[in-house]
């Protein structure tokens, strides 16, 4: 195994964290926690690849003869797509209504102090 | 009986399901018996699993028969353990008090609500019952996102969108650094079970920096949900402005189950490797230390009282970190007791509260309200009894000082005396506001028995700890949850070898300290300042609380930014007291 995959999903890692600290607008500070979430993706393709390997689909009893890359990391990569569509959107809905609700689409940099 | 487990993680999920399926055809009281039944259902359920497991010990459900043997590990399981099955019975518990309670508080409860507390109480108790890292991550999501959901339901000030979504993105990060940390645990070791991992994870010497990030990233994320200081600024803001309902599971469930979740993780995965010495235990009792201060000095600068309780919840969930690092059997009987006890009070809490404010049609805070509930006679029982448990009176909150020895010992006797009197005289300075006072005038409505019945179960849940049957089957649990080699063997299949129990704990007359100093903060707050200038102790304009203040300033960026500190900073404390 390289450092490359790692480095790279440090890196995009690393750009997203960035951009939702820094961001002005909410659709950008949700893009980029995304953006954060998507190298995720690319650490799990990473740990689950095999030189040489092809798809995991075998059609004979003993796989071992045939070399596939791990269907697990691809499978978890797939549930994380999932999970990370689920939290976009419900993050897209609340600044919708914050939007909505106020005309602004500026994350929140005052407290509130109303509430119960 | 361990088949009975996915049948109480599928119940709810089965039932919300069908809940969205037949709400549109159906009256709203059929919605409602519905969803009431499923949770009774689901907490009899875990009732029942709790039950068989005090009787006849942990067991192990491969789900299919893919029971690891000698090949790979594809299979996910579910180990059943005393520890679990106990924090599963409180969690459904919660939930099913939180659904009861939900009928009255809205004027028109849609059946969507239910739909998502359904899907929230059925992923808790997965997420209780997981032994594999990726299942612990995707329960943790789902609870998280039916959360998310709540906190912005029938809401409609901009503030409480900005909360929800303040909620949502910050803990949306703090799930990314688990999935991270999970994500390099199954790197280096190849598998996903956490006994495979605690096993196979020793013999990767050479990966010691990434075993120390993926503890720090797993530690910063679940810290973030437990509410640990310095990642809890999201807490106060979606208690404020979230329906009651999400405050009581937030407060009285997901807290202690992330708690729960990270001692079961790291005991599991990573402790072989990385023994409590080195790093972790550290790690734990400054964030622990961290909490206990600032949800204290925060918790009595606040008038709002759904912000104080959450405040409360940050102080005491920091006392349960700091017992909890001394990695004892007797110490996390001690915190299970006292976080345990105070998870149910503060629920109870919660809901007075919440009745105060829907028969007055009006925001509760210690302004608006002096004297708002003084002819709630049941309802200011209720706030009574909580805040005996808060300013630890009863003996669940006392068994914190139980465990441990020397600095340990003193540490949490000294947080717990700090806590107690800053939380516990916030409590009764709030019950003396508003259920004694006579300035608004105090008027009655229909009393609302649906709200009044789960808010008095759960101030009086606490009062069972008394029984000596309850700390006896804690102390087993806690023991349990520590042999650490046991839970690997039943998970993997191994041949157990049974451990010797602990001590058992004795209560410490010194632990009154902690009543005694509550009393004072309370005498202080009520007999010797104005009325309603009282608070101004607190917001007064010194330095130290002002720089607090400032911290929590509501700056999504920069709570994300502390995430990412904690982080770097609890790698760094692993990595430099390795040996």
């Amino acid at each position: 195994m390289t450092i490359v995959p790692y480095a790279v999903a440090a890196a995009v890692f690393a750009l997203g964290i960035y951009g939702t600290i820094a961001s002005r607008t909410l659709v950008y500070q949700i893009l980029c926690v995304s953006v954060a979430q998507s190298s995720t993706y690319i650490l799990l393709l990473s740990i689950g690849f095999r030189n040489g390997a092809g798809p995991p689909i075998f059609l004979s009893a003993p796989a071992s003869r045939v070399l596939g890359v791990d269907p697990v990391a691809q499978a978890l990569a797939l549930t994380d797509v999932v999970v990370s569509a689920a939290t976009t959107a419900l993050l897209l809905a609340l600044a919708l209504r914050v939007h909505e609700s106020g005309g602004s689409s500026e994350p929140a940099r005052q407290r509130s102090e109303s509430g119960e | 009986m361990n088949e009975l487990a996915p049948i109480a993680v599928c119940v709810p999920l089965v039932g919300a399901a069908l809940l969205v399926a037949i709400f549109a055809r159906v009256s709203k009281i059929a919605v409602e018996i519905a969803a009431t039944l499923t949770g009774l259902a689901t907490l009899a359920l875990c009732c029942v699993i709790l039950a068989s497991v005090a009787a006849h010990g942990a067991s192990v459900l491969w789900f299919g028969g893919w029971h690891p043997g000698n090949t790979v590990g594809l299979g996910i399981a579910f180990v059943v353990d005393p520890a679990g099955a106990a924090v599963a019975a409180c969690v459904a518990f919660v939930v099913t008090g939180a659904i009861v309670f939900s009928r009255q508080y809205f004027d028109d409860v849609g059946a969507i609500f239910y739909v998502l507390l359904l899907a929230m109480l059925g992923a808790m108790v997965a997420f209780a019952y997981a032994a594999d890292a990726f299942d612990l991550f995707v329960f943790y999501e789902v609870f998280s996102v039916a959360a998310y959901a709540i906190s912005a339901y029938r809401v409609e000030r901009k503030s409480a969108y900005e909360g929800s979504l303040q909620f949502a993105l910050v803990n949306s990060v703090a799930g990314l650094f688990v999935l991270g940390g999970i994500i390099v645990l199954e790197g280096s070791t190849g598998e996903l079970n956490l006994a495979a991992i605690g096993r196979s994870l020793p013999a990767q010497h050479a990966s010691a920096p990434l075993v120390a990030f993926a503890f720090a990233a797993i530690a910063a994320g679940l810290f973030a949900r437990g509410a640990l200081a310095p990642l809890h600024f999201w807490f106060d803001e979606v208690h404020a402005n979230a329906p009651t309902p999400l405050c009581v599971v937030l407060s009285g469930a997901m807290v202690p189950l992330a708690l729960f979740g990270f001692v079961r993780l790291y005991l599991i995965a990573f402790s072989t490797v990385l023994p409590p010495a080195a790093g972790p235990a550290f790690v734990l009792c400054a964030a622990g230390v961290v909490s206990a201060v600032v949800g204290s000095l925060m918790c009595l600068r606040q008038l709002a009282l759904k912000r104080m309780l959450a405040f409360a919840t940050v102080a005491h969930a920091g006392v349960a970190a700091i017992s909890l690092s001394a990695f004892t059997a007797p110490a996390f009987a001690g915190a299970a007791l006292y976080l345990g006890g105070y998870a149910f009070a503060v629920a109870g809490l919660f809901m007075a509260v919440a009745v105060v404010r829907s028969v007055m049609k009006r925001n509760v805070d210690l302004f608006a309200s002096a004297g708002a509930g003084r002819r709630f006679y049941l309802t200011g029982t209720i706030f009574a009894l909580g805040t005996c448990e808060v300013a630890g009176v009863w003996p669940s909150a006392r068994a914190i000082v139980a465990g441990g020895s020397g600095a340990h010992a003193l540490l949490v006797l000294a947080s717990f005396v700090l806590v107690a009197g800053a939380t516990g005289g916030a409590c009764a300075r709030a019950f003396s506001t508003v259920f004694v006072l006579d300035r608004v005038r105090s008027k009655r409505g229909n009393v609302p028995w649906f709200m009044l019945v789960p808010a008095f179960a759960f101030v009086a849940i606490p009062l069972l700890a008394a029984a000596p049957a309850v700390p006896a089957f804690v102390e087993r649990a806690a023991n349990d949850l520590l042999d650490v080699e046991r839970y690997r063997a039943i998970s993997l299949g191994a041949a157990v070898v049974t451990r010797a129990p602990g001590i058992a704990p004795g209560g410490l007359p010194l632990a009154w300290l902690a009543t005694l100093s509550a009393a004072v903060v309370a005498y202080l707050c009520i007999a010797r300042a104005r009325p309603v200038r009282r608070f101004r102790v607190f917001a007064g304009r010194n330095a130290a609380m002002l720089v607090l203040a400032r911290v929590h300033d509501g700056d999504v960026g920069a709570y994300v930014a502390w995430l990412v500190g904690a982080a770097i900073a609890a790698t760094a404390s692993v990595l430099a007291s390795r040996p």
